[in-house]
């Protein structure tokens, strides 16, 4: 098991935000967290990541209690964060932008080896490598924020609404993009709104609702699941 | 008057490398701003004590001031890296006028302190005596020394940051700190080290001027101010950017003392910091919007 | 006595502190004022703190609490210009020992100044540089003033100035004014002098900016026949201790130096000796108007008709006391009130700094030795 979170719980000062959320990720899968706004996806990827503090519950990545630990900490451990609205460095160059996703000493070291392969999955920045991020369209900005990720050379990628903001082809391609890394044998979580590309892409979901998870299950049944049609998709 | 070439080299040049020792003042305190996003007046608090400490280890007579400058450096790297951990993660979360009331009483603090332990006694570190002599120019060596090495240390500085990782690294947290955090870089750490260089730069800057300017408490007030204003319109873009608003600041001064008067040449350039503020307000303040 | 003995003219108050009680005692030692049945005098003590609220608050208590006859005082000229106005209103005749020339310039009746002050040490300087021009031959063209901008140095530009074109044989080709707080390095400065070719520069300076515009005319071998400063930088101990031979040659007019001590008569000697002997520091030039203050107002209780404020006054407008016959009087050459009521028995010096040392060169009769005219170019100096 490479993520195990049992009764999760976060406090946004007086207002809980997650009441117990437990999911249980294994090596190689590509999960889906589902849900509508201010179900609290965000905030489970978050508090994770070590970005928000937890009020309860345990995490264990790798066999190991990590739920106090700082976001630098569990970064250095392998998980590595896509943040929601590409969080880039936009007066730092593309390259620059991808080289800071080497977070630990050992990543450093295999960076150009470790570029070449991102360059490769996002042959577009081949030729921006030397412009600032801030310049680039959206579509750009969120291959370098998925290629700084890949940078870090994780064991757990969580991606955040990675299609956010971006026109339809662009959202294909960067799906088309999570297939392949999750090919290569990245442990891949999702949060997404477009319902269609994360069931395509992972073999289970765990469906949120007001700070709890409301489903669970492969993909498949997901799909056929009235109850999240009616609720997330407006169906 | 009689203008000669002599006489406006003479300007130039001084200018130039008195206006780099300020531009090493203004780059330390620039480097906290953009990366803690703490208008550090205590910083000229830091080139104040560098001096002092500069010239007691040279008063035991042993070393020299350039090989009491290099002693000096590192302690002052660690004292930066401490006053970050004690204090000023403290006050990060503060409001701005905050950090304002808080550096400006530590620089306070500092400077009284300075008054207590050394007097308002005037010193001097005594001058090598040589010069540099060419076309009528006459500069004396420690200031061509010091602004050499200021120069020096803002271009290795800024090489620093724009290509070590850990440049690359504290660049990064200055600009989207929320980001930092997010993608797992220890911004805390990467602050330590940005202050702690910091603190550093303002023992380099004082170690160079304590050379060959009178030393005294009070001076941190008027390093303060001139850091500020040099920081204000150099627009706190880059490291390069205060360097060079230094130079800009020495050789205004130089000129104006030649064609006007020293007085107010020295007025004409603190009224520079409200024409700049007018002119371009976000030169200080409008970039955390901006990000 | 009213003084500041904190803030930042509480060395001047200090010096005061010690040298009035000398005067007082010795009366007292002596049997007191003999003309009002060996009345004993009492010194009654106020700091004003350097703060000029306190100044006029503390005076006015000494008039009002205290009952004081007479004011001695301020030791510090911001203070002395507000007390003036107090005792001046209680018609307390006071005697103050600060040197701003302007103090004098207001027609107070009550209010005596036993200091030389600042037109006296700006005038000597520029009629010594006359002199030594027409002693030595060596014709002065260009002349220019270098003052700090506060009160001191700007009051004593205005005085050169004056001086300079009262004289009319001199062309003034610049008046440079610095903030001497923000002076970095100071070859900007000697610079704009050396691009005007002059010859004699009027200076009035703080220790700090002093050294550093010193330091850089040697630097740019700015060679002058005299740099002559009224007090100011020269005088201070940090000046020589910092520029070391560097200092040589400057000229400073002041009313008091301690290489004057041997040239002293013997009452005026033993006192010097006391005070060093008591206090265990040299006298500086704030003692000296002190004690010529105090013998002043002894002087004047003396000769009061009775133990009241309007006697003494009357007492006071008369004193008449010399250098040599009062042994409290070390400021040559006595006190003695012109019509503004300034001591014009006291006489500006004119010094010259000789190996590190302050040397009396003027007046002839005080003079140690003789002055060097025009001072060697730095190119010549060992």
């Amino acid at each position: 098991m490479l993520l195990r979170v049992r009764d999760l719980q976060v406090h946004y000062g007086p207002f809980q935000a997650l009441f117990g959320v437990s999911l249980e990720i294994d090596e190689g899968e590509a999960v889906c967290l589902l849900g509508g706004n201010g179900a609290g996806k965000t905030t489970t990827l978050r508090a994770l990541m070590g970005a928000l503090p937890i009020s309860g519950g345990t995490v264990e990545l790798l066999g190991q209690r990590v739920e106090h630990r700082a976001s630098h900490e569990l970064a250095a451990m392998g998980m590595i964060h896509v943040p929601e609205g590409r969080e880039l460095f936009p007066s730092l160059t593309v390259l620059e932008n991808l080289e800071l996703g080497c977070v630990t000493p050992g990543t450093r070291r295999r960076s150009a080896e470790t570029l070449a392969v991102v360059l490769d999955l996002f042959p577009a920045l081949r030729g921006r490598r030397r412009q600032l991020a801030g310049t680039l369209s959206g579509g750009e900005q969120q291959m370098v924020a998925i290629g700084r990720g890949l940078m870090g050379r994780p064991k757990l990628l969580m991606l955040d609404e990675p299609s956010l903001g971006l026109a339809p082809v662009l959202v294909d391609a960067v799906f088309a993009t999570l297939e392949r890394i999750k090919a290569e044998g990245t442990t891949i979580v999702v949060v997404e709104q477009h319902i269609h590309h994360a069931l395509r892409v992972c073999g289970r979901g765990y469906v949120l609702e007001g700070g709890r998870i409301a489903q669970e299950g492969s993909t498949a049944d997901l799909g056929r699941s009235d109850r999240l049609r009616a609720a997330y998709l407006g169906m | 008057m009689e203008l000669t070439p002599a006489v406006i080299g003479q300007m130039l040049v001084t200018g130039v490398l008195v206006g780099s020792i300020y531009g090493a003042v203004a780059m330390g305190f620039s480097l906290i701003f953009g990366v803690v996003r703490i208008v550090n007046f205590a910083h000229a608090g830091g080139v104040v004590w560098a001096m002092y400490a500069v010239f007691l280890v040279t008063s035991g007579g042993v070393l020299g001031p350039y090989l009491a400058t290099a002693l000096v450096i590192p302690v002052f790297f660690g004292l930066g890296y401490l006053l970050q951990r004690a204090l000023m993660v403290r006050i990060a979360d503060m409001t701005e006028e905050m950090h304002i009331v808080f550096t400006f009483g530590l620089l306070l603090v500092l400077t009284y302190l300075a008054q207590f332990a050394f007097g308002h006694d005037v010193r001097f570190l005594a001058s090598s005596e040589r010069h540099l002599a060419f076309g009528g120019i006459v500069v004396q060596r420690e200031i061509l020394v010091g602004g050499g090495v200021a120069a020096l240390s803002a271009l290795g500085l800024h090489v620093a940051l724009a290509r070590t990782w850990l440049g690359k690294a504290i660049r990064a947290s200055a600009d989207n700190r929320r980001g930092a955090v997010l993608i797992g870089l220890d911004v805390r750490a990467l602050q330590r080290v940005a202050v702690a260089v910091s603190v550093a730069s303002a023992a380099l800057a004082g170690g160079l001027l304590a050379t060959f300017t009178t030393l005294y408490p009070l001076r941190a007030f008027e390093l303060a101010i001139l850091a500020f204003l040099i920081v204000v319109l150099s627009g706190i873009r880059s490291l390069l950017g205060s360097f060079g608003g230094g130079v800009i600041v020495g050789v205004l001064e130089g000129a104006g003392t030649l064609l006007l008067s020293p007085s107010l040449a020295q007025l004409g350039i603190h009224a520079l910091i409200f024409a700049a503020l007018l002119i371009r307000p976000e030169g200080l303040w409008g970039r955390k919007e901006a990000v | 006595m009213v003084v500041g003995l904190t803030g930042a003219a509480a060395d001047y108050g200090r010096d005061a502190l010690r040298a009035f009680p000398l005067v007082v005692d010795r009366v007292n030692r002596e049997g007191g004022i003999k003309a009002h049945g060996g009345a004993t005098v009492k010194l009654h003590v106020a700091d004003h703190q350097t703060d000029l609220r306190v100044t006029s608050s503390e005076t006015e208590r000494l008039i009002t609490r205290n009952n004081v006859l007479g004011i001695l005082g301020w030791a510090a000229s911001g203070s002395a210009r507000v007390g003036s106005e107090v005792t001046e209103r209680y018609q307390v005749p006071a005697i103050d020992t600060s040197v701003d020339y302007k103090l004098t310039e207001r027609g107070l009746k009550y209010f005596y100044r036993a200091a030389v002050h600042t037109r006296q040490t700006c005038d000597l300087g520029v009629q010594f540089v006359a002199d030594m021009e027409k002693a030595t031959g060596k014709a002065v063209k260009r002349v220019a003033i270098l003052h700090e901008d506060l009160a001191y140095g700007t009051g004593a530009g205005d005085l050169y100035k004056a001086a300079i074109e009262r004289l009319g044989r001199w062309q003034l080709v610049d008046r440079v004014a610095y903030t001497a707080a923000k002076l970095t390095e100071a070859t900007g400065i000697v610079n704009k002098l050396k691009a005007q070719n002059v010859e004699v520069v009027f200076q009035a300076s703080y220790p700090a900016d002093g050294i550093l515009i010193q330091r850089a005319m040697k630097q740019l071998r700015l060679n002058l026949f005299a740099n002559v400063h009224p007090a100011g930088a020269p005088p201070n101990t940090q000046y020589v201790a910092n520029l070391k031979d560097d200092a040589n040659y400057v000229y400073t007019a002041l009313g008091w130096t301690a290489s004057m001590f041997e040239k002293l008569p013997p009452g005026a000697r033993a006192t010097v000796e006391q005070y060093r002997k008591v206090h265990g520091v040299d006298v500086q030039d704030q003692a000296g108007y002190s004690l010529s203050a105090a013998a002043a107002m002894v002087d004047a209780l003396g000769r009061a008709r009775s133990l009241d404020r309007a006697a003494l006054w009357e007492a006071v407008k008369t004193v008449d006391i010399s250098f040599g016959k009062d042994p409290s009087i070390i400021i040559p050459y006595g006190v003695k009130w012109d019509e503004k009521h300034d001591n014009a028995k006291a006489q500006a010096i004119m010094t010259q700094i000789s190996d590190q040392k302050l040397v009396v060169v003027y007046p002839k009769d005080l003079a140690q030795k003789n002055p060097v005219f025009p001072a060697p170019k730095w190119e010549e100096r060992a």
